[in-house]
C-alpha cells in the first residue's frame, strides 16, 4: 500500500514539476512574443515620417519682415510657417509685408523685427552707414533685374535699345544694373532715350516706352496678363549680376544668439527647398497670404524665381565671396559705395555652412 | 501528463527543432547567395553605366576639343577676335564669310550630335557666336566654364542655365593659337536627354530597381523611376548618397530617397562631381526568398501535421493497451479475477498482457481456496459458536441461582439483623427492667448491711449470699448493659491520652489479690512506649476481662501481660497456662453468652458476654484482637490499639 502510495506522489510531483516547467516555457513565450509585436508596434510608430511634426513646448515669436507686398517672391517664407518647419525649430513667425512708412530694414534695427529680407545692395549700402546688420544666407542668388519689350517690337538684346526709349523704374536695383550692363557692352547711352516708369508694365503697353525695366518675375508677366507676348532680357546674361534678396539680421542678434539664427536660417531654407519640389502647393501658401495677386500670377512668380534660388551650383542659401566682391565692384563703380571694404563685413555663411557640413563652396 | 501528449509534444518539437535549424540555416545561406547576386547585378549595372556615361563624356569633349583646335575656329579668332586686333582693321568681308563657314560647320555639327547649342566666347567673356539666337552678345564672364575654360578643358556638370532656363552641362576648351595664346573658348551645351536616357534604362533591374546621378549638392539630375517632376528639384539626403558624396564608392542597405529598404550601390564620379547610383527594392530583391519562406512555412506545417499524426499513432499504440491493462488492474482489485486482457501488439506490451493474464488466474486460484477455507472455518465457527450459546445459556442459569441465592442470603442477613437488633434491644430493655429492681435489692441490702450486727450465723450467711448474688446479678446486667450498647452504637469513646505501662501495672496490681488467691504468678513484661490516645476506662476493662479470663482459666503457673510497640500501635498479649481453647471453639468465642460449654459457667462463673464486649470495644477504637491457643496448655489472648485512633464518633485531637 505505501509503495503505491510512494508511486503516485512521485508521479504528483512530476507532473506538476513538468506543468511548471511547461507553463513556465509557454509564459515565456508569450512574454516573448508579446514584448516582440511591442517592439514592431513601437517601432512602426516611430517611423520618420511620423516623427516630423513634434514642435517643442513652447514657441518663440518672431516677427520677419519683407521688403515688398505679399507675394510667391517670398513663397519659401509661408511655406516655412503653413508647414510648420518654423514651429518645429522653435518659431512662431509672423511675417510682415513692406509698410508705406517705414523702412524694413529699420524695422530689424530697431527690433520690431528680428529678421528681414533686403538686397545684397541695400545691405552694403547700410553697412558703409554704419547700420550694424548682416546678411546671414542668399535667397535670390542671381538679379531678377530684367529689361523687357513686347515681341511685336523685335528688340531682343541691349544692343537693340539704340534709339529707343527705355522706362527706367526709380528705385530698387534697376537703375544701377542696367548701368552696369550698358557699359559691360560698351553701349553709346546718349543714343537711348531714358525715362523713369512705374513698376507695372503699363508704359510698355500703352507705348510710353519701347522696353520696360523690372524684376523677371514680376512684370513681363503682367505683360502677358494683358495678352502682350514679351522677350526678356536679363541682366545677369549680361555681367550685370548681384546677389539679389537676402535673408538679414542685426550684428547682435548674430553675437548673442547664434544657435538661434542658425535653426531660423535652417527652417527658411527647408520652406524654400519644399516650394522648390512642390510649386503648387507653395503657391497655395503664398495665396493665403497674398490677397490681391492671382493664382495665374504667383505661378509665374514662382517659376521663374526658383531658378534664380536654386541655380545647382551651391547649396540653397549658400553665399560665395566672389559673388559679393563682383556684387560690391559694381556698386563701387556706379558710386553708390565710398569705399570698398572686406565683403565679410557684410555677411556671414557660418549659419549656411552648419546646415550643409559637407559643403566647403 | 499523458503519456500521448508527450509523445506528441516531443515528436513536434524534435520535428520543429530539426525544421527550424535546417530552415533558418537554408534562408541565410538562399540570403546571401541571393544578396551576392543581386550585388553582382548592381555592380554590373553600374559599372555599365559609367562606362557609357563616360565614354559619352569623354567623347563629347573630345568632339569640343576637337572644334575648339579646329582650323576654322582658330583662324576666325586669330583674325578677327584676337586680342590685339583693333576693330577698324578689320576685313568684314572675310569676316563675315568666316563666320558663315563657322555657322556652317557647327550647325552640321550640331545636327549629328548630342549637342544642344555651341558658343565662341571672347576673352572678355562676351558670347560673340552662337547657335542659340539670343545668346550672342551675352556676357558669361562670371561663369564657372568660361573662367576655367580658359585655362583649358572644363565640364561645368548639372548647374542651372539661365539663358536656356534649364539645367546644362557646359563643356569648354580653350581657342588657342599656334603660339600658345589663348583667343577666347568654345562651349558646347550637351544634349542632357542622352545621360537621362543612359540612366534611364532598366534591363537588368527587375520592377524597382533604377540608376540616377546625384550632383555634389545632392541635387537628383536624372528621372526618378517612382516621382514625377522631381528631377533638378529634389535634394536627397540618403545614408547612401551621404555616403557617396564624401568620395565614397560601395554598397549599403538602407532606404532611399523614397523611404523604402532597398540595396544602394552607390559610385563616385570625381570628373564629375557626381554620384551614380544603382539601386533595387529589398522587398524586390529577396522576394524569392519571401517564396523560399513560404513554402518552407508549408514545409513546416506539412512535417508538423505528420509530426501528430504519427506520433499520435505511436503512442495511440501504446496508452490502449495500457489502458487495457489499466482496467483488468481495477477489475482485480474489486476481486474479480475473471477478466482478461486481449493485447497483440506483439511487443513488450504484449508479454506484460499475458503475465497480467496468468496472474488473474493464479489470483483465481488462490481465491477459490480462499472460499473454501473460509467456508470450513465458517463451520468451525458455528459449533463453537452454538458451544458457546450453550455455555452462555447454563452460566445465565448459575447467574439466576446466584441471584436468587443472593436474594435468600439477603433475607437471612436481614432477619439475622433483625434478630441480632431484637436481641440488643431485648438485652437494653431486660437489664434496664432488671436494674431497677436491682437497686432496689441493693439499696435494701444496704440497709440490711447496717444491721449487721443483729443478725445470727446463718443470717450472716444470708446476707453474705444476697450481697454476693445480687453483686454478680448486678455486674451481670451491667455487662450485658454494656454489650447491648455497644452492639446497638449508642455509646462514647473518650480519648485521653494514657501509659499504657502504668495502666497494665495498676490493673496487676488490683488483681493481685485474685491471682496469689490461686497462688498463680502474675507478671508483666513491659516495653517502652508512648502515650496512646484511648478510652481509658474501657482499656481498664479490657485488661480486667483479659487478665481476669485468664486468672479465671488457670489453676497453676503463670500469667504473663506483655507491652510492646508495633510503628503506630501497640501489643498487649496476655498469656496463660490454663486450660487452653479447642481449636474449633475459637470461632464462637466472641459471640454473645458464649461460653466454650455450658459446664464453663458452673464452674468458672461469669456470663460469657465479657469477651464479646472487649472485642467490641478493641475494634471500635481501630484495633484487633486475636487469640492463640493449645486445649490443655495455654493461651494467648493479644490485641492491638493505635496510638492516634480515627474515630468516627469524635474529633478531639489532644495531643
Amino acid at each position: 500500500m505505501n509503495n503505491i502510495n510512494k508511486i503516485n506522489n512521485m508521479n504528483k510531483i512530476n507532473r506538476s514539476s513538468l506543468r511548471k516547467k511547461l507553463s513556465g516555457q509557454t509564459n515565456t513565450a508569450f512574454t516573448v512574443l508579446i514584448c516582440f509585436a511591442l517592439i514592431v508596434v513601437i517601432s512602426g510608430c516611430n517611423n520618420p515620417a511620423n516623427l516630423q511634426h513634434t514642435p517643442p513646448k513652447s514657441l518663440e515669436n518672431v516677427n520677419l519682415q519683407l521688403k515688398w507686398y505679399h507675394q510667391a517672391q517670398f513663397a519659401g517664407n509661408y511655406v516655412a510657417v503653413e508647414k510648420g518647419f518654423y514651429a518645429d525649430k522653435g518659431f512662431n513667425v509672423t511675417i510682415t509685408q513692406l509698410s508705406p512708412s517705414a523702412s524694413y530694414i529699420d524695422a530689424v534695427v530697431s527690433g520690431k523685427a528680428l529678421f528681414g529680407i533686403a538686397g545684397a545692395d541695400e545691405i552694403m549700402i547700410a553697412r558703409q552707414k554704419g547700420i550694424p546688420i548682416k546678411a546671414i544666407a542668399v535667397i535670390y542668388k542671381i538679379n531678377p533685374v530684367c529689361a523687357y519689350a513686347l515681341k511685336s517690337s523685335g528688340i531682343k538684346k541691349p544692343q537693340d535699345f539704340i534709339n529707343k526709349t527705355v522706362g527706367l523704374e526709380k528705385s530698387g536695383n534697376v537703375q544701377y544694373l542696367y548701368a552696369v550692363m550698358m557699359s559691360k557692352l560698351h553701349i553709346n547711352r546718349s543714343q537711348i532715350k531714358e525715362v523713369p516708369i512705374g513698376y507695372d508694365a503699363s508704359e510698355l503697353i500703352n507705348g510710353t516706352v519701347d522696353v520696360g525695366t523690372g524684376y523677371v518675375i514680376n512684370e513681363p508677366q503682367s505683360a502677358k496678363e494683358e495678352g502682350y507676348d514679351v522677350n526678356t532680357i536679363l541682366a545677369a546674361e549680361y555681367g550685370a549680376d548681384i546677389y539679389a534678396d537676402v535673408l538679414f539680421t542685426t550684428d547682435t542678434t548674430i553675437n548673442e544668439q547664434p544657435e538661434m539664427v542658425g535653426r531660423f536660417v535652417q527652417a527658411t531654407l527647408e520652406g524654400w527647398q519644399y516650394s522648390i519640389e512642390n510649386a503648387q502647393e507653395a503657391v497655395n501658401m503664398t495665396l493665403l497670404y497674398d490677397k490681391k495677386n492671382s493664382r495665374v500670377h504667383e505661378e509665374y512668380m514662382l517659376q521663374q524665381s526658383i531658378p534664380l534660388i536654386h541655380t545647382g551650383e551651391s547649396p540653397l542659401g549658400w553665399m560665395d565671396a566672389v559673388k559679393w566682391e563682383n556684387g560690391q565692384n559694381i556698386l563701387y563703380t556706379q558710386g553708390l559705395l565710398n569705399k570698398t571694404l572686406d565683403v565679410q563685413e557684410y555677411y556671414t555663411n557660418t549659419f549656411v555652412e552648419s546646415i550643409y557640413p559637407n559643403n566647403k563652396g | 501528463m499523458k503519456i500521448q501528449y508527450k509523445i506528441m509534444l516531443f515528436f513536434i518539437l524534435g520535428a520543429a527543432i530539426i525544421i527550424g535549424l535546417l530552415a533558418y540555416f537554408f534562408l541565410l545561406y538562399s540570403n546571401s547567395v541571393i544578396t551576392g547576386r543581386i550585388n553582382a547585378q548592381l555592380d554590373s549595372v553600374i559599372t555599365l553605366k559609367e562606362n557609357q556615361f563616360y565614354s559619352f563624356m569623354i567623347s563629347q569633349s573630345e568632339e569640343t576639343k576637337k572644334l575648339a583646335g579646329s582650323k576654322v575656329i582658330t583662324d576666325y579668332m586669330r583674325k578677327f577676335r584676337g586680342p590685339n586686333i583693333v576693330e577698324s582693321s578689320i576685313n568684314h568681308t572675310l569676316e563675315e564669310e568666316s563666320e558663315q563657314e563657322i555657322a556652317n560647320a557647327i550647325n552640321d555639327r550640331i545636327s549629328n550630335s548630342y549637342i544642344l547649342s555651341t558658343s565662341i566666347i571672347t576673352l572678355d567673356g562676351v558670347v560673340d557666336f552662337s547657335t542659340r539666337e539670343n545668346s550672342g552678345g551675352t556676357i558669361k564672364s562670371d561663369e564657372k566654364y568660361f573662367i576655367e575654360g580658359l585655362k583649358g578643358g572644363y565640364i561645368q556638370s548639372f548647374y542651372y542655365n539661365i539663358e536656356t532656363q534649364q539645367f546644362s552641362i557646359t563643356i569648354a576648351y580653350p581657342i588657342i593659337d599656334g603660339n600658345r595664346t589663348v583667343l577666347g573658348v568654345l562651349a558646347d551645351d550637351l544634349n542632357l536627354s542622352t545621360i537621362n536616357d543612359i540612366m534611364a534604362e532598366r534591363t537588368g533591374l527587375g520592377n524597382t530597381g533604377e540608376t540616377l546621378l546625384v550632383n555634389n549638392f545632392n541635387l537628383l539630375v536624372t528621372k526618378s523611376r517612382f516621382l514625377d517632376d522631381v528631377i533638378y528639384k529634389k535634394v536627397i539626403n540618403t545614408k547612401a548618397v551621404t555616403q557617396c558624396l564624401k568620395g565614397n564608392s560601395g554598397r549599403i542597405q538602407a532606404k532611399d530617397y523614397r523611404g523604402k529598404d532597398a540595396l544602394i550601390r552607390f559610385e563616385w564620379l570625381p570628373e564629375y562631381n557626381t554620384c551614380m547610383l544603382a539601386k533595387i527594392d529589398q522587398s524586390e530583391a529577396f522576394l524569392p526568398i519571401q517564396n523560399l519562406r513560404n513554402i518552407i512555412l508549408l514545409t513546416i506545417i506539412g512535417a508538423a501535421i505528420l509530426a501528430i499524426l504519427m506520433s499520435w499513432a505511436l503512442s495511440r499504440s501504446i496508452v490502449i493497451p495500457i489502458i487495457k491493462l489499466v482496467d483488468e488492474t481495477k477489475e482485480f482489485a474489486k476481486g474479480n479475477f475473471s477478466k482478461r486482457v486481449d493485447i497483440c501488439t506483439k511487443d513488450e506490451l504484449q508479454i506484460l498482457g499475458d503475465a497480467f493474464n496468468n496472474a488473474g488466474v493464479a489470483l483465481a486460484d488462490a481465491k477459490s481456496l480462499e472460499q473454501e477455507y473460509n467456508k470450513k472455518l465458517n463451520i468451525d465457527i458455528d459449533i463453537k459458536t452454538k458451544e458457546l450459546q450453550a455455555r452462555m445459556e447454563d452460566l445465565e442459569k448459575v447467574r439466576v441461582a446466584a441471584l436468587n441465592m443472593m436474594e435468600d442470603l439477603t433475607e437471612s442477613n436481614k432477619h439475622l439483623k433483625d434478630l441480632d437488633q431484637s436481641k440488643t434491644d431485648f438485652l437494653n430493655i431486660a437489664s434496664h427492667e432488671l436494674k431497677t429492681p436491682l437497686t432496689a435489692i441493693s439499696a435494701y441490702i444496704e440497709i440490711l448491711d447496717d444491721y449487721k450486727g443483729q443478725f445470727n450465723e446463718q443470717q450472716l450467711q444470708g446476707l453474705d449470699a444476697i450481697k454476693r448474688n445480687s453483686n454478680q446479678l448486678k455486674i451481670l446486667i451491667n455487662n450485658i448493659l454494656e454489650i447491648s450498647r455497644l452492639e446497638s452504637g449508642r455509646f462514647e469513646i473518650n480519648s485521653n491520652g494514657i501509659d499504657p505501662a502504668v495502666k497494665i501495672t495498676n490493673i496487676l496490681n488490683n488483681l493481685r489479690i485474685l491471682s496469689d488467691n490461686k497462688h498463680l504468678e502474675l507478671k508483666s513484661e513491659l516495653n517502652p512506649v508512648p502515650k496512646i490516645m484511648t478510652d481509658e476506662m474501657r482499656f481498664e476493662e479490657i485488661l480486667n476481662n483479659l487478665v481476669g479470663n485468664a486468672i479465671k482459666f488457670t489453676d497453676k503457673g503463670s500469667i504473663t501481660v506483655k507491652l510492646e510497640r508495633n510503628d503506630d500501635s501497640i501489643i498487649v498479649s496476655v498469656t496463660d497456662t490454663g486450660v487452653g481453647i479447642a481449636e474449633d471453639k475459637i470461632k464462637n468465642l466472641y459471640q454473645n453468652f458464649y461460653q466454650i460449654d455450658s459446664s464453663i459457667s458452673r464452674k468458672y462463673g461469669g456470663t460469657g458476654l465479657g469477651l464479646a464486649i472487649t472485642k467490641k470495644m478493641i475494634e471500635l477504637q481501630g484495633g484487633k484482637i486475636s487469640v492463640t491457643s493449645v486445649f490443655g496448655k495455654g493461651s494467648t489472648f493479644r490485641f492491638t490499639l493505635p496510638m492516634n485512633p480515627k474515630d468516627n464518633n469524635q474529633d478531639k485531637d489532644k495531643q
